[in-house]
């Protein structure tokens, strides 16, 4: 890939890959590393974006490598300084239904709130499935193809986190 | 509160929908680090160009009569091609393994040139979180074209480094044992239009009792499609139908530095993470051997459809009908079901996901359950080729 593939590449998947990087890492300095790393990465893999028929499922999966690959690095560094969970501050963008109340609103963001902080805590085993579905709206197969697992063994993740999400949720 | 699987389904999407967008200026350090060159700030893989050759030619002479292949390294020589003297002196001198066995797949011949492990062996040293790793083992790989043409050089701007060589230990599924988790490395360079790998890793001796093989894919990541792990033996093998590159060969380690309990301690190490944290074997194996948390979840066939179809009260508002075009699409399903508080919101389903094109059949694919009362989404692809959704309660 060249500079101007891979320019274009970061305009038309930039967003989704940094999404997913935020809620991955643990600080926003890791994210942007994560970041960083993939598409620069992904220069020295892809040949060309039209080349890879689904650019931006590799581009996942490239990040979650780097991931995996830099976890101890992170892990070393969450002994030092503790872990910073990032809050992103999205919730302002993320409600804007007229009909509701303030009260009702406030209420909506808090609960928005707890659920990303739940997936956070979840684990890669259960939040890696979440992000790839729920946030970058991935079909199960690309899911289970990106995180090389059964299809059934992605679904039977989501339902656990949902489980999960739905109980932790309930006692807040 | 009771949460519905459509309720946390929507609080899902809404919660993590990508809305903030990445800093122009950390876009713009992107291109500019592609365009320096400047790609390779922690390499996990290094690409050393051919250098000295010269000086290398001359070291090459003697030992390329041994080898009686004109264009052919020898495990030192590789050594001393990336500037390693120290391990080129050991691959000559300490009781090196040299196998040359070579298998070929599509458009390659791999070789597996040698082996050789021990401590403080090489020039370089590899640091991790503030730690040397000095027990390490080296392998030496050749990778060239079968039919004669020279591979790319790194150089060169069809150079890919597309290859991933890695250990693998018997007993352990590749998938979560590969090079990427032992401390590992690869150094690469192209010389007379063949390409050589200097793979290195935490020294592996410790397993010689248990048997290790080196993979070679022709993939930058590993691929469990690419070999079989049987569960019941620890046997890895090729996948024979895998349209890939999958060598494998039987790396002959010195059995007298087989030591259980130094491989228990490295196998704790790698499936930790190095970090000392937790030893992630028994989750890994999850997947793998069935054990009984994941076995009291739903997989495949979560919702068992003919228990459903047996003891279920379809709900016959809930029926709707898409016609076969819409296979490929994602259908909007909105039923309004209000059923003992359950109530069901709109879904998006899409039917390939759950068949095949020409595969036809009922599936039972969602469940909304306050505990007690359920409503089960059942899809159904039909000959005639269109889709009916319904839903059932208990």
């Amino acid at each position: 890939m060249n500079i101007t593939e891979l320019e274009k590449c970061i305009g038309m998947y930039g967003k989704d890959i940094y999404a997913f990087c935020l809620h991955l890492a643990y600080s926003r300095q890791e994210a942007e590393e994560l970041y960083q790393d993939t598409f620069l990465k992904a220069m020295e893999l892809i040949k060309g974006i039209e080349a890879e028929n689904n650019p931006k499922s590799y581009l996942l999966s490239i990040t979650i490598r780097l991931w995996k690959n830099q976890k101890r690095k992170y892990a070393w560094r969450d002994r030092i300084a503790g872990i910073v969970y990032l809050e992103d501050g999205k919730e302002e963008a993320a409600e804007t239904c007229s009909t509701y109340s303030l009260e009702d609103e406030v209420l909506k963001k808090e609960q928005l709130k707890q659920l990303r902080q739940a997936v956070k805590g979840l684990g890669d085993k259960y939040r890696m499935p979440v992000y790839l579905y729920y946030m970058e709206g991935l079909q199960i197969a690309d899911v289970a193809k990106i995180l090389k697992l059964p299809k059934g063994t992605v679904k039977s993740r989501l339902y656990k986190a949902r489980e999960i999400l739905k109980k932790q949720l309930a006692e807040e | 509160m009771i949460i519905m699987d459509t309720k946390i389904d929507s609080l899902l999407k809404e919660a993590l929908t990508p809305s903030e967008k990445p800093d122009v200026k950390l876009n713009q350090e992107i291109l500019r680090k592609a365009v320096e060159g400047n790609n390779m700030r922690k390499p996990f893989f290094k690409t050393i160009p051919v250098i000295a050759a010269l000086a290398t030619a001359v070291l090459a002479t003697g030992s390329l009569t041994a080898y009686g292949a004109w264009k052919y390294l020898s495990t030192d020589q590789a050594a001393e091609e990336t500037g390693n003297k120290k391990l080129a002196d050991t691959f000559r001198e300490k009781g090196a393994v040299n196998i040359n066995e070579s298998q070929e797949y599509g458009d390659y011949k791999i070789t597996l040139m040698g082996t050789v492990s021990g401590d403080k062996i090489s020039d370089y040293l590899i640091e991790d979180n503030g730690q040397f790793l000095t027990d390490r083992t080296y392998s030496v790989i050749s990778i060239e074209k079968k039919d004669g043409s020279p591979m790319p050089d790194t150089s060169d701007k069809d150079y890919e480094n597309n290859f991933l060589a890695s250990p693998f230990i018997k007993g352990e599924d590749p998938a979560f044992l590969n090079i990427y988790y032992m401390d590992g490395g690869c150094s690469s360079f192209v010389k007379d239009g063949v390409e050589y790998r200097l793979v290195d890793h935490d020294n592996i001796e410790a397993f010689a009792g248990r048997g290790v093989y080196l993979g070679v894919l022709g993939d930058t990541f590993y691929d469990r499609k690419a070999y079989n792990f049987n569960k019941t033996t620890g046997e890895i093998t090729r996948n024979e139908s895998y349209k890939g590159i999958n060598a494998l060969f039987k790396l002959p380690l010195d059995q007298s530095k087989a030591d259980e309990k130094k491989a228990e301690e490295l196998l704790a190490k790698w499936y930790s993470g190095n970090s000392g944290k937790e030893d992630t074997r028994n989750e890994n194996n999850k997947d793998n051997k069935n054990p009984q948390e994941e076995a009291s979840l739903p997989e495949e066939d979560e919702w068992d459809w003919n228990k459903i179809k047996k003891d279920g009260v379809l709900i016959k508002s809930s029926v709707k009908k898409y016609p076969a075009e819409q296979f490929n699409e994602i259908i909007t399903y909105n039923p309004g079901t209000e059923w003992k508080g359950l109530i069901i919101g709109e879904m998006s389903i899409s039917i390939k996901e759950y068949f095949d094109k020409d595969e036809y059949g009922t599936k039972a694919i969602s469940e909304a359950s306050d505990g007690e009362n359920n409503i089960y989404t059942v899809l159904k692809h039909n000959k005639d080729g269109s889709i009916t959704v319904s839903q059932y309660h208990n």
